[in-house]
């Protein structure tokens, strides 16, 4: 299944990744076409607002798109978007002054109604409660909806788009986009330090460019662990080393008290080892030491 | 981490894991340890066979296909031919190989254990908490597994983790009793005793062989005089213990014979059994109403009077031709053990 990448805009290093999202790319498309909104979920970093520039570039001819992000102001993402959509952002009389917040919404909410113009909104995650609840009613009067998201949390507008998930790429396809941004950035490196850093990857393009600068600045020594496909050990290990308490009962049934002893040990140590491991798997999750 | 660590853990598990002391076993481990790593070139395994290192190199991640069980499976399903030769082998190349990419689970950036599955196992959760190669706490884990291995193989030879227990903890002679009935055939048995004699109420102290033992008792002799004793806690006995220390000695082949007398001078008979023997059995003696009684009561009673007959239970030779040296065997059956 090794799709072979196509050029585009060498100069980003971006082409790549979304070729790999072809298909996902299609299935947003043909939903959308369709009048059917989407949430897309996918870790930081796995190409979501590529994604989103690409539909927006998709659907410009057919209708009117706006992008919107939440960059700490909700007027002013509620202005972005009403430029986007050519909606007007002053008051129609001899002194026009700019539209409040709240007539922004009513606004909008008229010009959107009915899927007549795509919303897209990247890293709907941040969005406060008061533009979600905004969405919403944006989504019952039939409006056109997509929600790029990483992680977001399991209520209100989130809850009633279908959803699909953007998968990690495989193995071929971050080493790809690894080769290329090392060429881009005119780095040579060989496959033994390629198959190194791409443990800090995971299936994460924007961790697989990111790994690459580090190693031009020297700065890749650590093990960075950024990515998510980690499947926590812990509780299997403690699971398994409660098992040897087996032995204990052994013993006890075999009137061996030798046995009985070694397994009682066994199952203290595994009790202590529990405890320890328990404490040391508070993750922080800030940055640096 | 480094080979050698790998080496060590791969060394400590086979060792717990089956038991073992043989050095030809945990070699094999210790090689097995070092295959997960043919994915990178910077492995010396790697650099032994190249052209798949360079292939997987070129086309996965570092510890992702060859550090998973299902690789683990593959090097099962390959090695079973083992099974026919040497089981342990087939043991060793297993849990070497599983614990050569498992302990990698402990470092930073995991291993891809349910492969083709992507995502990276690691133990404990927290990057934080897990190992860096060359850190201080991988010298740590080394020098723990070097003690493990240290620790088990001496287990091993001395026979196992809960017999070892048994000896150091059960001091008593149920655990002697337990040693010479998995031994005795074998190795010599010995047990070092502190007690009291139950019928002179002196205090006892010294080295015995054991010779025969019941469920709690051993009949044994002492090393210094030669003297045998029923040691233990039955009402028969005459040492009573307060410690027994039980250890396996050299090696041992007991010789048994069994005799049927018939119309025998006492003497005549015991010309012909070796001297070092241990006589057990029944004897029917001419005129036994005029045998002297035996000459020690303070001893394991090895020549009793009981129904009429002699009956003889590990006697020496000399002290049965000290006894009745003069007498006549009407008839009679022997047990002859002889110690090589």
């Amino acid at each position: 299944m090794e799709s072979q990448p196509r050029q585009r805009s060498p100069e980003r290093g971006t082409g790549v990744v979304l070729d790999f999202r072809d298909a996902e790319l299609g299935q947003i498309v043909s939903s959308l076409a369709k009048g059917q909104g989407l949430l897309v979920l996918g870790e930081s970093g796995s190409g979501k607002s590529e994604l989103a520039t690409a539909i927006a570039k998709h659907f410009e001819s057919q209708r009117k798109v706006a992008i919107a992000t939440y960059g700490g102001s909700a007027k002013e993402c509620l202005v972005t978007i009403a430029e986007a959509l050519d909606v007007p952002t002053f008051t129609a009389d001899d002194k026009p002054k700019p539209l409040t917040a709240e007539q922004l919404r009513k606004e909008l909410l008229y010009d959107l109604r009915g899927g007549r113009a795509l919303l897209i909104v990247d890293d709907a995650h941040r969005f406060p409660a008061s533009l979600r609840y905004w969405l919403e009613d944006v989504l019952k009067q039939g409006g056109l909806l997509l929600l790029l998201a990483d992680r977001p949390p399991a209520r209100d507008v989130f809850l009633k788009l279908p959803r699909m998930e953007l998968e990690p790429l495989t193995p071929d396809q971050i080493r790809t986009v690894m080769y290329q941004e090392a060429t881009n950035q005119g780095l040579a490196i060989n496959p033994s330090r390629f198959a190194d850093l791409q443990q800090r990857v995971g299936g994460n393009p924007a961790l697989a460019k990111r790994v690459i600068h580090e190693e031009l600045m020297g700065i890749g020594d650590e093990m960075s662990t950024d990515h998510r496909q980690y499947i926590d050990g812990t509780p299997f290990l403690i699971a398994s080393l409660s098992a040897i308490s087996i032995v204990r009962f052994i013993g006890i049934g075999m009137g061996d008290k030798a046995l009985y002893m070694v397994g009682g040990i066994a199952m203290i140590l595994a009790m202590t080892l529990r405890t320890l491991f328990y404490s040391l798997n508070r993750k922080s999750t800030r940055l640096g030491r | 981490m480094m080979s050698v660590t790998h080496a060590s853990l791969a060394i400590a598990a086979t060792a717990i894991g089956i038991s073992t002391a043989d050095p030809y076993v945990l070699a094999t481990a210790a090689i097995a340890s070092q295959l997960p790593d043919i994915d990178t070139t910077e492995s010396s395994v790697g650099r032994i066979i190249w052209p798949l290192t360079n292939y997987l190199e070129q086309r996965f991640p570092h510890r992702s296909l060859t550090h998973s069980f299902m690789a683990t499976g593959l090097v099962a399903v390959l090695a079973a031919p083992l099974l026919w030769w040497q089981w342990p082998f087939f043991a060793a190349v297993v849990l070497g190989y599983f614990v050569g990419w498992f302990a990698d689970a402990f470092t930073k950036s995991g291993v891809e254990a349910f492969y083709p599955n992507p995502a990276r196992l690691v133990i404990p959760g927290n990057p934080r908490a897990r190992l860096d190669t060359r850190s201080p706490a991988e010298y740590w884990v080394l020098t723990t597994a070097v003690m493990l291995t240290v620790i088990s193989v001496n287990l091993t030879s001395a026979g196992g983790l809960s017999e070892s227990v048994a000896r150091t903890f059960f001091n008593d002679t149920g655990t002697a009793a337990d040693l010479f009935h998995k031994y005795g055939a074998e190795q010599r048995v010995f047990v070092t005793v502190e007690g009291i004699h139950t019928h002179t109420r002196q205090s006892v102290s010294g080295t015995y062989e054991v010779l025969e033992a019941s469920s709690y008792d051993v009949i044994a002799q002492d090393l210094a005089t030669g003297l045998i004793y029923k040691i233990g806690r039955g009402s028969d006995v005459q040492i009573r213990p307060n410690q027994v220390k039980a250890k396996l000695g050299g090696p041992v082949n007991v010789a048994v014979q069994t005799l049927h007398l018939q119309e025998i001078g006492v003497m005549e008979w015991l010309m012909t059994v070796p001297q070092n023997a241990y006589l057990s059995g029944s004897l029917v003696i001419d005129d036994l109403d005029e045998a002297p009684p035996p000459a020690s009561l303070e001893t394991y009673p090895t020549i009793r009077v009981s129904g009429g007959r002699l009956e003889l239970q590990n006697a020496h030779p000399q002290e049965l031709l000290a006894l009745l040296r003069e007498f006549w065997i009407l008839q009679g059956q022997v047990l002859v053990k002889v110690k090589a």
